[in-house]
């Protein structure tokens, strides 16, 4: 699948960002002089590392070294919560930078593919309507909104492999698919009020107040996996950006690489679903974002925007606990707040179609 | 081995019969089917305000360090410390209260329960009682937990007390008047159907339940013409008037035509006693059964 590396040109790359990512012209400057990659890593990295230090320091029940139960509250509660949460950022991150790259369109993202509606939907099937007994659901709901995600996904790859590869097709199926399961989820509300009025906001709108170490190891192998795999083929995604006969003149199988890359990209949801709910937009904001800042080869883009977005949801989440303390606001609530109008910018700027 | 089983259950269980006050160290089970220990827990937190009343109800109020924001009943807990909602409590503040025990009811979000447990919190469980005999039960046995049975056995013994007087309405056959429990007071109406607390809160009362979708369900106006119920419960917000819920009912025409309506037993009922699974529902019963004798002459 990996191309000599003479074949396409960091010219062909940026060609291509002309081509599909309108806001080539803000971030030239940047990625030709502005950041090197090690640069950038090294700056996104002390950033997440200083929002975990805070998010550690801050606190409902403040901070004090001398109390006995508060060793408790920083290694089990605050470090997996703040560690878990930028996990998760960075998950969505990548996700959204591999479907990105997958449907050549710069509005694709986890929750606009129906991929995070799938798994919240999965979740609440199991909050509510399996028969399940109440003993068994702490391993049931996490499983159920795995398979809610990955059933979606399923659906999306069934027919991006039946005849053409289309790419707007997919894209509309996404969002159908999406509208599909918010009807669902919405009727189930509706029929079973006085479980999931309750119990379901906790998945609905994201938050990861219980988050705790095994998750946390979870996730860091869920991440490293579908980094290692977009490390490894980053030549060959620069080349899809080109379009699939392109790439495929170039070398590269298309068709194979369509298909890890949504594998993956569903993967690396449906863990951050299971483990937080559905937490919207990050995955469209952390790669455009990176992409202004420090250009959109693969091989950059996949590294800072999992680093943005991961220094992205660590904050949210600190704000979501401070905020209000001691109660919370989900994590939904504020990446919307900032994500809507992002995506209403992105439409804005995009030039032309959008899509291959 | 089956023989053995049973002379282990039957000596335990008259154990627990003959013994009306629990012991420091008898096991209690929750919902999860986790084992307790009971213990006079010195300090508690509640993650739900129906638990707050049992535990007021039980005597232990003194003992809560931490309850809900929504928890406002016995008028006592305002000055204990708040953790959070119902839905969003926050796993540190109720670590920071060094809780003894957690007791949590079901929609309390299962990973702050999970991570209570992982950092060695005890915590009981309880899920929706969906009679008033499953809800004794549970007020019982968090009694038994607490070891707050000496307090609170003369309590006990009413709540059984007020619910064998109106088990005759169980039984009987005869035409009973149907009734509607309405669950929120503004269209779309939501309803309580079988198999639930409020089901089962009307049976005893000597109503038939008029709406026999399970569990609690949205009803149609048309369903409720349909049903054309004798009577209709509907909660009431704290700080609201009777007078205007009911006026503002039967403005609308599907209540309007029902024989609750034309009978003038739309009954209002402050929404914590009638809706939180806790003590006040049993005075509920009470109230509501004498207005059911009415409708019966």
């Amino acid at each position: 699948m990996s191309i000599p590396r003479h074949r396409i040109s960091f010219a062909t790359a940026w060609r291509v960002e002309q081509k599909y990512f309108s806001h080539a012209s803000f971030y030239d400057a940047f990625s030709q002089g502005g950041f090197t990659l090690l640069s950038a890593i090294t700056l996104l990295a002390i950033l997440v590392v200083f929002i975990v230090f805070v998010s550690v320091v801050l606190g409902t029940a403040g901070f004090d070294l001398r109390d006995e139960a508060f060793s408790i509250i920083i290694y089990q509660i605050r470090l997996p919560r703040a560690i878990l949460s930028a996990l998760i950022g960075g998950l969505l991150a990548v996700s959204g930078v591999y479907m990105q790259s997958l449907f050549r369109n710069p509005l694709a993202e986890p929750y606009i593919t129906g991929v995070s509606a799938g798994a919240g939907l999965g979740a609440l099937v199991a909050l509510t309507m399996l028969p399940f007994p109440f003993v068994l659901q702490p391993f049931v709901l996490p499983l159920s909104a795995f398979v809610g995600g990955i059933l979606i996904s399923f659906i999306l790859l069934l027919f991006s492999t039946r005849g053409e590869f289309s790419v707007l097709r997919l894209l509309l199926l996404g969002v159908a698919l999406g509208t599909f399961c918010a009807s669902i989820l919405a009727f189930i509300l509706i029929r079973y009020p006085e479980r999931t009025i309750r119990g379901a906001l906790f998945w609905l709108f994201g938050s990861v107040s219980g988050a705790s170490w095994w998750q946390v190891c979870l996730a860091v192998i869920a991440l490293a996996v579908t980094l290692i795999f977009g490390m490894l083929n980053h030549r060959s995604l620069d080349a899809l950006l080109l379009g699939s006969d392109e790439a495929t003149s170039l070398g590269v199988n298309t068709r194979l690489l369509a298909r890890l890359l949504l594998i993956l990209a569903t993967l690396s949801t449906s863990v951050a679903v299971a483990f937080s709910g559905i937490v919207a937009f990050v995955g469209l904001m952390a790669p455009h974002i990176s992409r202004i800042l420090f250009g959109s080869t693969h091989l950059k883009l996949i590294l800072t925007s999992t680093l943005s977005g991961m220094a992205f949801l660590a904050f949210v989440d600190l704000v979501a606990r401070q905020a209000i303390s001691p109660s919370e606001i989900p994590l939904s609530i504020i990446t919307s707040l900032f994500g809507a109008p992002f995506f209403i910018l992105v439409l804005l700027k995009m030039r032309g179609e959008g899509f291959g | 081995m089956k023989v053995y089983r049973f002379f282990m259950m039957l000596a335990l269980s008259v154990l627990v019969l003959c013994s009306p006050l629990a012991r420091t160290g008898e096991v209690v089970i929750d919902s999860f089917g986790n084992r307790l220990e009971a213990r006079p827990y010195k300090r508690i937190v509640s993650l739900a305000p129906n638990l707050t009343e049992i535990v007021g109800y039980v005597g232990r109020l003194g003992d809560l360090v931490g309850v809900t924001d929504y928890c406002d009943f016995p008028p006592e807990v305002k000055n204990v410390a708040k953790v959070g909602g119902f839905i969003d409590p926050n796993v540190e503040a109720i670590v920071a209260l060094k809780p003894e025990i957690v007791l949590a009811y079901r929609g309390n979000p299962l990973p702050v329960i999970n991570k209570l447990k992982e950092v060695g919190i005890p915590v009981f469980v309880l899920d929706n009682a969906k009679s008033l005999d499953e809800l004794l039960g549970q007020i019982s046995e968090l009694a038994k937990l607490l070891c707050a049975q000496e307090f609170s056995l003369k309590k006990l013994k009413k709540l059984e007390a007020i619910l064998n007087a109106h088990r005759d309405n169980l039984a009987q056959t005869s035409a009973k008047p149907t009734a509607l429990l309405f669950t929120n007071e503004n269209p779309p109406f939501f309803c309580a159907g079988t198999r639930t607390l409020h089901d089962s809160l009307v049976a005893y009362a000597g109503c038939k339940n008029a709406f026999v979708y399970e569990g609690y369900a949205q009803i149609s106006p048309e369903a409720i013409l349909k049903s054309n119920p004798d009577m209709i419960v509907v909660p009431l917000a704290e700080g609201k008037d009777a007078k205007d819920l009911v006026r503002s009912l039967i403005a609308l025409p599907y209540i309007r035509q029902t024989k609750a309506a034309k009978l003038r037993q739309i009954i209002a009922i402050d929404e914590d006693r009638l809706l939180r699974p806790g003590p006040r529902i049993f005075d509920v019963l009470v109230e509501l059964s004498a207005k059911v004798s009415e409708v019966r002459k």
